[in-house]
């Protein structure tokens, strides 16, 4: 009996523990989602976050309108070294790139040609952090609305 | 020895516990989360093979409403909305998602024309479908208070929805019920076409920039069929996938043409075909029950 509640104990912590890794990228997100309200850009609605490690990539397919303004924030995690951030065509020609890692990548985009874009995300290598740190990365995309209404 | 095995199940879940969140041990990252997107049928170029998570950032309903409502013809027409009477007839998961994202669209036109009363209805209405979907922690009391408090700001109420909307997505990625989620956001993108088709009245000459942003949806509808095309769902999300590539292969066979202002436009035959199509696809969603 004493050993069932032991496993029971066990089990519910192991549940918690995944769930909070999961739920921690919500409130991570939330500081991008600000910065383009600042902006005065309107957040697309998707929630592109996820738990990643050093080296990991992830890619972010998105239709863009011309003569629309988008805004990209681009985040990382303090436990990870810094992110790099490229903006290709369907065909992975890049078309916008950010200068360095950062943990931060604010790039602001108006197209001149409706296109389906890709966002690829690469999480930089380096020695100076623990191989073993997970951490969030977000990719929150925000529009201009018209005003003239 | 039945001590002994039960402390090597609990020394098992220890070391599940402690291991989540750290990056040597997840095996995963290296081949389980990988996806490959088999890209051949829409012409690109190669395949997608080395990112650890691949995201389809489709069209929300309020980004749908306002890219094609939002110009200087158009106007509100209640008569087009979903009424909110027919949420009670929704009592199967996929009608109720489906129909979520028709109602987040109609909100979103409702907020744009600064229907304050409409917007409240619908949002009441959004929640109650969220509820019965489990996903009711993204429109909590707090969001409703909130647009309560902001319903004569239109941009506040927007912001709102938006939020709204990230909070939905969040918490169904989270639970990995993808399907529903994209269940939503179809239904917001043909509802959001739905009222821009009727909004031009099934006529390219009748509102130009609005019929250019009807053709321009093309794109949207690409990424759509792209993401369903490996995408394991139920039958009516199997459906669904039918009738896009239907619409899909509809936009691709219209010849557009540029106007000198920039705007894409099409033959009214053609345009009307589209948008009898589009209707079709919506008409079966309100319906679903």
């Amino acid at each position: 009996m004493k050993n069932y509640i032991i496993l029971l104990t066990i089990l519910f912590l192991a549940t918690f523990l995944n769930a909070q890794e999961n739920v921690s990228c919500r409130d991570f997100t939330q500081t991008s989602v600000d910065i383009l309200t600042e902006n005065n850009f309107l957040p697309d609605g998707n929630f592109n976050s996820v738990r990643l490690c050093q080296g990991d990539k992830i890619e972010i397919y998105k239709p863009f309108y011309k003569g629309r303004d988008y805004m990209l924030i681009v985040t990382s995690e303090e436990v990870l070294p810094g992110i790099i951030v490229e903006v290709k065509d369907m065909t992975r020609k890049v078309i916008l790139k950010s200068d360095k890692p950062e943990k931060l990548h604010q790039l602001n985009y108006t197209p001149d040609k409706n296109q389906n874009l890709i966002i690829s995300v690469l999480v930089t290598k380096s020695e100076e952090y623990s191989a073993e740190n997970k951490g969030c990365v977000s990719v929150v995309i925000g529009f201009s609305t018209p005003k003239n209404q | 020895m039945r001590k002994i095995t039960h402390f090597l199940i609990v020394a098992t879940f220890i070391f599940a516990a402690l291991s989540a969140g750290s990056c040597k041990n997840d095996k995963n990252s290296d081949n389980k989360d990988t996806v490959v997107i088999n890209t051949d049928s829409l012409n690109f170029d190669e395949k997608v093979e080395q990112a650890k998570e691949i995201f389809y950032s489709l069209p929300a309903p309020h980004e749908v409403a306002t890219f094609l409502i939002q110009n200087d013809n158009t106007y509100f027409d209640i008569e087009l909305l979903n009424s909110v009477q027919q949420a009670i007839n929704y009592t199967t998961e996929a009608s109720q998602a489906y129909n979520l994202g028709v109602y987040s669209a109609d909100l979103s036109y409702a907020s744009l024309f600064e229907q304050n009363q409409i917007v409240i209805n619908y949002m009441a209405t959004s929640k109650k479908l969220a509820e019965q979907l489990g996903i009711l922690e993204a429109f909590d009391q707090e969001t409703i208070k909130a647009l309560e408090e902001n319903v004569n700001n239109r941009d506040e109420v927007m912001r709102i929805i938006s939020e709204t909307f990230m909070d939905s997505d969040a918490y169904l990625q989270e639970n990995e019920r993808h399907e529903i989620g994209a269940m939503i956001l179809i239904g917001g993108w043909i509802e959001g076409v739905y009222l821009a088709i009727k909004l031009s009245n099934g006529d390219p000459r009748s509102n130009i920039p609005l019929a250019s942003s009807i053709l321009e949806q093309q794109l949207s509808l690409e990424l759509m069929v792209m993401f369903l095309k490996d995408f394991k769902g139920g039958e009516y999300l199997q459906n669904m996938k039918t009738d896009l590539v239907s619409l899909y292969d509809l936009y691709n066979s219209i010849e557009t043409d540029v106007t000198d202002d920039g705007y894409l436009t099409a033959k009214p035959e053609d345009f009307k075909k589209l948008c009898d199509k589009i209707e079709e696809i919506r008409n079966k969603i309100v319906k679903l029950s």
